[in-house]
């Protein structure tokens, strides 16, 4: 899934567990 | 008759050739949360001054707030992406920065996202959330000057 697509989900608190964990896996040299 | 035909033809091809290419510049679209905004327009000021530009090839330019896990300050989402800038700023953390914690946040975020200026490269991309001085930010330009001279 595109980042930006995993971002909206974790920051209106729908994603899954696990797609909170890609996305914060992903973000890596981003902070 | 069938001279003429091919005579039209040759030059409406010869025309055609012979048009100048036009580009068309596409105005990017921004959202900037009201309460980044003046430090987004200081950055902006801050790259133009020594001739570089905030747009670049960009068409979507966010800068947002939400609820980031730990103590992740800031993230730049489209850092590698060269059409979209995709900030989202801690809302949480940006509550209890000082102006100059907030300035070095933002200033962080856009320069890892409108031109990819990774990690380690000056002071403010490196190590966490401190007040930004002017000697950051003239090391952070000449630093940007060099990356983006190199492409």
């Amino acid at each position: 899934m595109e980042l930006i697509k995993l971002a909206e989900l974790v920051l209106t608190g729908v994603a899954t567990p696990e797609q909170e964990q890609d996305f914060y896996d992903r973000l890596q040299d981003r902070d | 008759m069938r001279i003429k035909i091919i005579q039209v033809l040759l030059l409406s091809t010869l025309i055609s050739c012979s048009k100048p290419e036009t580009t068309q510049k596409v105005n990017p679209f921004y959202f900037v949360a009201p309460e980044a905004i003046e430090y987004v327009l200081d950055f902006q000021k801050d790259v133009e001054s020594v001739g570089l530009n905030i747009e670049n090839d960009n068409i979507s330019f966010s800068v947002v707030m939400g609820r980031l896990k730990g103590n992740l300050a800031g993230i730049a989402i489209g850092m590698f992406n060269p059409y979209a800038v995709n900030v989202v700023l801690n809302v949480d953390l940006w509550r209890v920065l000082s102006y100059a914690e907030r300035k070095a946040l933002v200033y962080h975020e856009l320069a890892h996202d409108v031109f990819g200026l990774r990690h380690n490269t000056c002071d403010i991309m490196s190590g966490g959330v401190r007040p930004i001085t002017e000697e950051m930010i003239k090391e952070l330009l000449e630093t940007l000057k060099q990356h983006n001279g190199k492409g």
